[in-house]
């Protein structure tokens, strides 16, 4: 585990695009600080502290959270709900970022207080693009309550 | 019901008659004694002769009396066979109505006894006429509406009553039975006439009726789960499409980027022109998940109709086209168009799609020339999207809107073979239908035509008439 605190929570379960999401966080240079979750238990073991990461400092949040949707063990509507419903973890902003295109899991999304939904682009590119602006609105931007 | 014959109008008028003839006789009688013997004195010269003739008028008056009396005893003894034989056969004809009648007859007492019954109660319920005769209508009522009988004669006395019972057979067996019973006057006392219909046929036919409906109740149900669970599978599977063939994509086409950009010096301009291809053919395959994912979409999404203004709707379809094309010379006109009742989002798409055609394949034309127009016949509104692009041939204008059909080849114009089997769907949820009609290089056109809703206004424009702008109409 990094000792510098962690600014991204990345919850992903496809290596591939846990690679491109990470090469496109590179440029900020901040790489080392993302934390990865395969799927969303291990996310939610992070989050509140338990679990492999029951010793973990849980005062350290993340900045902002790239959730998958379609992820095994617990899904990502499920993640979200978790997330936003505990005090502790709902002012973290969560960017749901996913292949889906069903308007359902969009308005569920923002039901449960999603802060923004993102579809993942196929063109590398664009894929880019948009990770890129995620980094710099949440990272830099975005000033979340600590 | 032999002696019900009706008698009153046939008995003979009393007392008038016989006196009348009582009264003549007497009459004739004293004269004959008064003015015979003074006729016999004058014709007797002595006192033998008028003896003699004494005695023959005695013997003349007896005579006459014999006659007259036979002649009034025979003619009263045949009226009285005469009424008689008319009185049996009239009672045989009513007992034969009584008989005959398909429905049970019963007349009743008011306490139900049973009085009289017709030869069908007696072959219908298989007992004598004796044995019914002895009964009430309790007797023949099912057990447990035996209680309500007594109420429902009452009610038949007072004002008659058309219900549906049950009845027991002699030898046990059910009858469903429509009774119909009306009070009337016999022999001067109040009786009920209880006319009995078997409705067993129609007991069974609505017993079928409700069967039938029940199994198609069922059936119903059995395939609306059937087509839910198909739709679930169907979404869950567009689901898994979209989710899990983009994700794939999005890999060959980010780690063919990744190479492009941190192996270029590595790489010849061959092996960057492949791995190009290979990127192009993933964008290609996305827009064809996607519109897959549209298509499917829009055959389960609920419609929502709304009035729609036609024009005002092709007009922003066309304005965000040509926005999309700066480069080109594009004439695109829109004419007046009736207005229609129908799900917006989704006629969005049917304009998008056949606006877009007609962009896509006008590419050649220097000058394109795009006409959206309307009008109403035979209860339906027809829109027209009109091009002078490369057209089609129309042998295969069957195959124009089924799903991934093209007429022309990928490199020519691009395009996955969904949009007008999507407009085709849209048009055919709608009640509505499409078609379109073209010769090769010669320009298209595509129209779809809705079911005039009442209440809409319908514009009266023919054709080719009263564009809004640029009036000539094109040759």
């Amino acid at each position: 585990m990094p000792q510098e605190p962690v600014e991204i929570l990345l919850v992903e379960d496809n290596p591939d695009d846990v690679e491109l999401t990470l090469r496109a966080l590179r440029r900020y240079n901040i790489t080392n600080r993302v934390q990865v979750a395969r799927d969303g238990a291990e996310a939610l073991d992070f989050l509140f502290c338990q679990g492999d990461y029951a010793a973990r400092d849980c005062l350290d949040r993340p900045r902002v959270i790239l959730l998958d949707l379609k992820l095994p063990k617990v899904d990502g509507l499920e993640v979200l709900r978790r997330i936003k419903s505990d005090p502790r973890t709902q002012t973290i902003p969560v960017v749901v970022l996913t292949s889906s295109r069903e308007e359902r899991d969009m308005a569920e999304s923002y039901r449960l207080g999603v802060n923004s939904f993102i579809v993942k682009p196929v063109d590398f590119a664009q894929f880019t693009e948009a990770v890129r602006n995620i980094g710099l609105y949440w990272m830099l931007l975005n000033e979340a309550p600590r | 019901m032999a002696n019900s014959v009706p008698q009153s109008s046939k008995r003979p008028r009393a007392p008038r008659g016989p006196a009348a003839v009582a009264a003549l006789y007497l009459v004739i009688g004293a004269l004959w004694i008064l003015f015979s013997d003074r006729l016999a004195e004058s014709l007797a010269r002595d006192a033998a002769t008028f003896s003699r003739l004494q005695t023959y008028k005695g013997w003349f008056y007896v005579l006459a009396t014999a006659v007259l009396l036979y002649a009034l005893v025979a003619a009263h003894v045949r009226r009285i066979h005469r009424l008689r034989d008319e009185a049996q056969e009239s009672a045989a004809r009513y007992q034969a109505l009584f008989d005959v009648s398909p429905d049970a007859l019963f007349v009743l007492d008011g306490q139900g006894h049973i009085l009289d019954a017709n030869r069908t109660a007696i072959e219908r319920y298989g007992y004598t006429r004796d044995e019914l005769l002895r009964m009430t209508v309790q007797n023949l009522a099912v057990p447990d509406l035996r209680e309500m009988a007594p109420a429902r004669v009452r009610q038949a006395l007072e004002r008659g009553a058309l219900f549906e019972w049950r009845h027991r057979r002699k030898d046990g067996s059910e009858l469903p039975v429509e009774i119909a019973a009306q009070g009337f006057t016999w022999h001067g006392e109040r009786r009920v006439l209880s006319s009995v219909r078997d409705i067993t046929e129609r007991k069974q036919a609505e017993e079928e009726i409700r069967r039938l409906n029940e199994n198609l109740e069922r059936l119903v149900e059995e395939r609306t789960a059937q087509l839910e669970m198909a739709n679930r599978d169907l979404e869950a599977f567009s689901y898994s499409v979209s989710h899990d063939l983009r994700a794939p994509l999005r890999a060959i086409d980010g780690f063919s980027r990744i190479l492009l950009e941190d192996y270029a010096p590595a790489l010849d301009s061959e092996a960057q022109r492949l791995l190009n291809v290979v990127r192009s053919n993933t964008v290609k395959m996305a827009q064809l998940i996607d519109d897959l994912l549209t298509f499917s979409r829009t055959s389960r999404m609920e419609m929502r109709a709304t009035e729609v203004d036609m024009t005002q709707l092709a007009r922003e379809v066309a304005d965000e086209l040509l926005a999309q094309e700066p480069g080109r010379t594009i004439d695109l006109r829109i004419g007046d168009l009736p207005p229609a009742r129908c799900d917006r989002a989704m006629m969005r798409q049917v304009f998008a799609n056949l606006l877009s055609n007609a962009v896509k394949f006008t590419r050649t034309r220097e000058a394109a020339v795009i006409e959206v127009d309307g009008w109403t016949e035979n209860e339906e509104n027809v829109y027209r999207v009109k091009d002078n692009g490369v057209g089609f041939d129309p042998q295969y204008a069957d195959k124009l809107f089924a799903v991934f059909q093209r007429l022309h080849r990928m490199e020519d114009f691009g395009g996955t073979g969904v949009g007008l089997a999507l407009v085709h769907r849209i048009i055919t949820r709608h009640g509505g239908r499409v078609w379109a009609e073209s010769e090769p290089d010669k320009g298209a056109a595509f129209f779809f035509a809705l079911p005039a809703a009442r209440g809409v206004a319908a514009s009266p424009l023919p054709p080719g008439e009263g564009w809004g702008e640029g009036v000539s109409a094109r040759g």
